[in-house]
């Protein structure tokens, strides 16, 4: 599956993190770092993380 | 018209009274059903506000916020607690986006990590005491003990001292007659607070430590450090939202699970559940009641039109038991899957502190269960004079072995 982020919107509530902390970090100058291809035996956290995002920011397609 | 859209019309979400009898449900499904973009008269000459209560019909709101602002206040009544410069979540993009980054990263959940001990070390210190005592009154023994322990820590005010951040956070929040001892109590105890901070601001410039007064003290924007003015509305925003939140959530778990029984059983049973048991808790719960937008436009909504500068308040707990996203909502389902709850709220202004949050709940549950401990109310709690908080003054317990 392919995960991408929408840097405009993005303002690190860090909602991913929390769901998905394998897949989806924070860094110390509050901006995300994700892994874009997640192996699918992780669809189920990242679903959930992508979902939680509170402006809508990431996108997954698979 | 129906008898219960006449009813709907009729509902006063500014009368207290169901709020603090907890009978605020029948109201909330009452108009949620039947009344979705629902007219309030406001006590005192305010000028009314609209209720929405549809879980879809928040997001559409909040997720539009040039149409509804938080700039002109988000309290219910038409006033600002913090005085003159606004706080973070009074303040609209573009401004907004660069005050919010400016605490984020710091607040993050590997940042919360950090704190874990002390959260830990706190929580253990309060069950010892419970649990000795056997019969307490769990929201000045536990509840408001354990986020103001993590709060003081977190913003870098001594242990001390801690105490004057929960009697500052009672005298602002609410209206409540056990705390309104002025009717300039307000502004006296905002005026204390950014007294205190202003010493504790030029403590931290002068000698920084690992803490967000320091971290803000030090924090740019294009290149400016904050104003004094900027800096006072984050303390207050801080010490408030840090405050009177995770404590309702704590007091409100306890009486979540009376209510709901088999749901601890199901706890105590297999743990792993507790990860998704404190989502359902903040829907379930939802501490922070409502928040309040202001439109910026005329907006024809569901037959009616709201008017530009008409106040729109957004009702996180009515949408939390909106049906039609949530199967039973009046029933506390600790796996509840998916559970996109508004507890949190939701878009631009989604809850700053929800790690910090959930590190707290999370923690003091499974100290809980660890110790096999059961917490049982033994009478009604006494909640706060409030429609936009789901907060508790007092409860009293029994803490007994299961």
């Amino acid at each position: 599956m392919r995960v991408s982020v929408d840097r405009d919107l993005c303002v690190a509530h860090g909602q991913c993190e929390y769901n998905d902390p394998d897949h989806f970090t924070i860094n110390d100058d509050g901006e995300l770092e994700l892994d874009e291809n997640p192996p699918d035996d992780s669809r189920a956290s990242v679903v959930r993380a992508v979902s939680a995002c509170p402006v809508r920011a990431l996108t997954a397609e698979y | 018209m129906s008898i219960a859209t006449h009813g709907a019309a009729q509902v006063d979400l500014s009368d207290l009274a169901p709020f603090l009898a907890g009978r605020e449900h029948e109201l909330f499904r009452e108009i949620r059903e039947h009344d979705p973009l629902h007219w309030n008269t406001e006590p005192n000459d305010g000028p009314g506000y609209w209720s929405l209560t549809r879980y879809a019909d928040l997001i559409t709101a909040i997720e539009d916020p040039a149409t509804f602002v938080n700039g002109q206040g988000t309290q219910i009544p038409s006033r600002r607690v913090e005085g003159h410069t606004p706080t973070v979540h009074n303040t609209d993009p573009p401004r907004h986006t660069e005050l919010r980054k400016v605490a984020t990263p710091h607040l993050r959940a590997v940042k919360v990590k950090e704190w874990q001990d002390l959260i830990e070390t706190s929580v253990s210190t309060i069950l010892d005491d419970i649990e000795r005592r056997g019969e307490v009154e769990l929201v000045s023994s536990a509840s408001a003990v354990l986020p103001i322990q993590v709060l003081g820590q977190v913003l870098g005010v001594p242990a001390q001292d801690c105490p004057l951040l929960a009697n500052w956070t009672d005298r602002v929040i609410s209206d409540d007659p056990e705390f309104m001892r002025s009717p300039d109590e307000k502004e006296r105890a905002r005026e204390e607070l950014f007294d205190y901070f202003r010493g504790l601001t030029e403590a931290r410039r002068a000698e920084p430590r690992n803490d967000i007064v320091s971290k803000l003290v030090a924090a740019r924007i294009g290149g400016e450090p904050l104003s004094w003015e900027d800096l006072a509305a984050y303390y207050f925003v801080l010490v408030g939202a840090g405050n009177e939140t995770t404590r309702n959530l704590l007091t409100g778990a306890v009486l979540a699970f009376a209510e709901f029984p088999g749901e601890w059983e199901r706890l105590r049973a297999d743990r792993a559940l507790l990860r998704p048991a404190i989502e359902e808790l903040l829907r379930f719960i939802t501490p922070i009641r409502a928040m309040r937008r202001t439109a910026t436009k005329d907006v024809e909504w569901h037959g009616r039109t709201i008017r530009t500068g008409d106040k729109v308040v957004l009702w996180f707990q009515a949408a939390n038991r909106d049906p039609e996203v949530f199967a039973e909502p009046d029933t506390l389902t600790i796996d509840r899957t998916p559970n996109q709850h508004l507890g949190f709220g939701w878009g631009i202004h989604t809850c700053l502190g929800s790690h910090l949050a959930r590190a707290e709940v999370s923690t003091f549950l499974r100290h809980v269960l660890e110790r096999d401990l059961r917490i049982v109310p033994v009478a009604e709690p006494d909640r706060l004079h409030t429609n936009q908080f789901h907060a508790f003054k007092r409860l009293r317990v029994r803490v007994e072995q299961a």
